[in-house]
């Protein structure tokens, strides 16, 4: 049914916004090129499966414990390697990021088996029916935390203290520590928040998706086409292609294969890509032709 | 980067092949470490000119890899087609796949460029497993030269080592003409170098195919060393990322690097992999690990640390490059 | 609005008709329309924010223009990207001092002949020849990096210079230089512009140092031509002066 799979594509495609909007705040604020973001989701994620075997609690209750311990994973992360990688350059910080991708995959491996393993929750297997259709409790929930956690993302970028420094750090940088703005901290914290928000991804999937060590890499597309999609630098435009990307899934699943489903999203996106490299609300890059 | 000196490289390079050589011949253990050494070098060698050499970042040679390893054994299996044939098959198609992907993604910045170019190779498992493609085995016909298959693994080294040479060669040759000029200037500054006259879009495609072309023939070897095709093995985002290690470890961009970074890192993965076959991935986390320090322990970046590294190696090796004169540097302007 | 031109050069070799740029509401650039002879030298002037490196990216083919044309030899390039613009003989510096710090003085400069040859050897004798014109060529195999910031200029117009130019681009390249380096440049300049012919528009800040080189003066402010005219005249300028004592435009790319 056509609205049924467009409404699961926006429940989908809310949680692919938070993620996208996870990697452009890193992107956009400190330039810097995390590519172990999908692995950290895939880390929340073993940390909500951990903390559900151990405490048994309402998985959606303990999102803020995973949370705040990804929060803090990300600042550990931020004083060990994102400073000194800060200043090394795009393709050291690939490189480094990516080994750390290969280490958490690899841990995850050796700690937890190579089996996918998921948590059991009332949420995941019961829905809501309005109108003959159905709303999966658990993915209903997951869309009420994306939207708490864009809104609280931008008040805290558009109305707090903190939030002017970083975006003030976001649009020049020399200007911003000549106002005094410790950089280093504003970094810190950027990326912390980045970090906070992949967990919330993974805190969310957790409740409606198994985790095994080598989940992180279909989220690396997602990762990708999402800010890209939406254009750099739009908040609003990553919403937008969180939904489009969540609705390319849950139709392909429908009318294609669920297997297929990244390869469409990746597809439509290299098609789209070639048509309008900016992405939807991107600034127009004719800026430097050669490179978007 | 130019010189008399490449050339050398590369012939110091088929003496440690020759060496290889020897050494394969002393065991059948052996000669299967050095074949899959062989092997790697040549994809490396690929790597090294799109990435090492051109610029953008490419974590996708597994596409390529994977891609005429699954051709070359599902032909063979199915129609019986001689691996020589398979394996050329594999080649074109990897050119075909190399150009829709390079016109797509090289007009993006590097982050990106490195991004969807990794996705590649998944996309390409799933879809092979979509079409339940779970695992391809192909059949033992015995000591045959005609369907490329052998009992010991000292013929897949000549071949693999025949062609890692005449990368070598190919790229100390590239190192002398305008393409060569190019991509180092495409590397050091794109911007700069398109206003200087490059079409940098088209010669970074160039790269990209050459790079292409390398990591396929070396897939196509490598299926025929390991019997058995798994989607999972061949597209696996390690592959891509073995190959930037070797080049980072023997030295980017250099004629040398591919074969060095290969002669240790092989070696050293395969010991691991088998000495600690209790703890899966650990292999993986050792290369992790070594990626990390390599990250980290060159403060300008990689790039200046092993430039400046080859340089001297260079020298070492005879250039005839007269040192330059301390020159006065002020610091340049903001 | 553009006052009445004087030249005194003779055939056009750079037209720019109606040119604009726009990016999205923001009109940074509009209604500019110079005419540029051969051997000219044409200061490009104004405040930061003026549209000076927007206008100069329109031209040389970073950026598409959103209205108007650029002629060049009597021919259509308008949106052409740099690198055909450069085989044409459009050619730029850059405000990066050193674009390739890992090239030797040669290798860079051999970077501009290339575009016209294939042959790696002809293309160092022609990067030869270009570092002899400007006296660099004892330090042609010296690393970039290695050169002082003067001669890192020099091998920036010595690159540009083998790529056989009619139209010289000079982007702010006395940025970082002491007033004495300024003026031994300025001859450099002059003299290699003056023996090849070249045409140069100087795009600079500091109106001291262009009024040495430069016949003619355009002044730009908040993206349209303000003045265009005899380096003197423009100077005294009531609309010219205001635009430099007027509200300051806060620095931006």
């Amino acid at each position: 049914m056509l609205v049924q799979a467009l409404i699961n594509g926006v429940l989908v495609g809310a949680v692919w916004a938070v993620l996208g909007l996870g990697k452009q705040i890193v992107l956009g604020v400190i330039h810097f090129v995390n590519f172990a973001h999908g692995h950290l989701v895939m880390l929340a994620m073993y940390l909500g499966l951990l903390y559900w075997t151990i405490t048994h609690a309402d998985p959606f209750l303990l999102l803020p414990l995973v949370v705040v311990s990804l929060a803090l994973i990300g600042w550990v992360l931020d004083r060990v390697m994102v400073r000194r990688l800060v200043d090394l350059g795009d393709r050291s910080q690939m490189i480094a990021t990516l080994a750390l991708a290969l280490i958490i995959e690899n841990a995850a491996l050796l700690i937890a088996g190579p089996e996918p393993r998921s948590v059991r929750s009332w949420a995941s297997s019961s829905a809501l029916e309005i109108g003959g259709v159905f709303l999966n409790w658990a993915q209903l929930i997951g869309l009420g935390i994306a939207v708490i956690a864009f809104v609280g993302t931008w008040w805290l970028l558009n109305r707090t203290p903190l939030g002017a420094m970083i975006r003030a750090t976001s649009q020049n940088r020399e200007s911003a520590q000549y106002m005094g703005i410790d950089i280093s901290r504003v970094y810190g914290y950027a990326f912390a928040l980045s970090v906070s928000l992949a967990g919330v991804v993974g805190a969310i999937l957790i409740v409606s998706t198994p985790v095994g060590p080598q989940s992180a890499w279909s989220f690396l597309v997602l990762m990708f086409v999402v800010p890209v999609l939406g254009g750099l630098g739009s908040i609003g435009g990553t919403a937008l292609a969180g939904v489009i990307v969540g609705m390319l899934q849950v139709l392909s699943t429908e009318y294609l294969d669920i297997q297929l489903q990244n390869a469409v999203v990746y597809a439509a996106f290299l098609a789209f890509l070639l048509v309008r490299p900016q992405g939807i609300f991107g600034r127009s890059t004719d800026q430097y032709r050669v490179s978007v | 980067m130019t010189g008399t000196g490449s050339y050398r490289a590369a012939l110091v390079g088929c003496a440690l092949l020759c060496l290889g050589g020897l050494i394969a011949t002393t065991s059948e253990t052996n000669a299967r470490m050095a074949a899959m050494a062989a092997v790697w070098g040549l994809m490396a060698a690929g790597w090294n000119i799109v990435s090492g050499y051109a610029g953008p970042l490419s974590l996708g040679q597994a596409a390529f890899f994977g891609l005429t390893w699954f051709l070359s054994t599902l032909l063979f299996i199915e129609y019986d087609l001689t691996p020589y044939l398979g394996i050329a098959i594999g080649v074109v198609a990897s050119l075909l796949l190399a150009v829709v992907i390079g016109l797509a993604t090289l007009r993006l910045s590097g982050l990106y460029f490195a991004l969807a170019t990794l996705t590649i190779p998944l996309i390409m498992g799933t879809l092979t497993r979509y079409f339940d493609w779970f695992e391809l085995t192909r059949p033992y016909v015995g000591e045959s030269a005609r369907h490329f298959q052998f009992n010991s693994s000292l013929p897949y080294y000549v071949t693999a080592a025949v062609l890692l040479a005449a990368a070598l060669f190919f790229t100390a040759y590239l190192q002398r003409t305008r393409m060569g000029r190019y991509f180092v200037a495409i590397r050091e500054n794109e911007r700069a170098a398109e206003a200087s006259g490059i079409p940098t879009l088209r010669y970074k495609l160039y790269a990209f195919l050459i790079a292409a072309v390398m990591a396929s023939l070396a897939g196509g070897i490598y299926g025929q060393i390991a019997f058995v095709f798994t989607p999972e093995d061949a597209y696996s985002p390690v592959t891509s990322i073995q190959a930037l290690l070797i080049v980072l470890i023997g030295g980017a961009g250099t004629v040398l690097g591919p074969v060095i970074g290969a002669a240790l890192v092989i070696p050293a993965g395969q010991l691991t992999a088998e000495h600690f076959s209790h703890l899966p991935g650990l292999d993986h986390l050792a290369y992790a690990v070594v990626l990390l320090i390599v990250a980290f322990f060159s403060r300008e970046g990689l790039y200046p640390l092993l430039a400046r590294g080859t340089e001297r190696l260079g020298q070492l090796l005879g250039r005839r490059r007269p040192r330059a004169p301390a020159a006065v540097v002020r610091k340049e302007g903001p | 609005m553009t006052t009445a031109e004087a030249t005194t050069a003779t055939a056009t070799v750079l037209e720019l008709r109606g040119l604009g740029k726009r990016f999205g509401g923001l009109r940074a650039v509009r209604d500019v329309d110079v005419t540029l002879g051969q051997g000219e030298r044409v200061g490009l002037l104004g405040p930061n924010g003026a549209g000076k490196t927007t206008l100069v990216n329109c031209v040389c083919g970073d950026l598409k223009p959103s209205d108007g044309d650029v002629l060049l030899g009597g021919e259509t390039v308008t949106g052409l990207p740099p690198h055909r613009l450069f085989g044409r003989g459009l050619a730029r510096t850059y405000q990066v001092v050193n674009p390739f710090p890992a090239l030797t003085a040669l290798e860079s400069t051999s970077l501009g002949a290339l575009a016209h040859t294939r042959s790696v050897r002809e293309a160092e004798e022609a990067g030869d020849e270009a570092l002899r014109e400007l006296g660099l060529r004892d330090k042609r195999d010296v690393p970039m990096r290695q050169l002082n910031i003067v001669e890192m200029k020099e091998v920036e117009l010595a690159r540009i210079f083998a790529g056989r130019p009619s139209v010289v681009f000079l982007d702010e390249l006395l940025a970082g230089l002491r007033p004495s380096e300024m003026s031994a440049l300025l001859d450099v300049i002059s003299d290699v512009a003056g023996r090849q012919g070249w045409t140069v528009v100087m795009i600079e800040h500091l109106i001291g140092a262009v009024m040495h080189f430069c016949g003619r003066l355009v002044v730009m402010n908040e993206g349209q031509v303000i003045a265009d005219g005899p380096a003197e005249q423009v100077a005294r300028d009531d609309a010219v002066i205001d635009a430099y004592l007027g509200p300051k435009w806060r620095q931006h790319a």
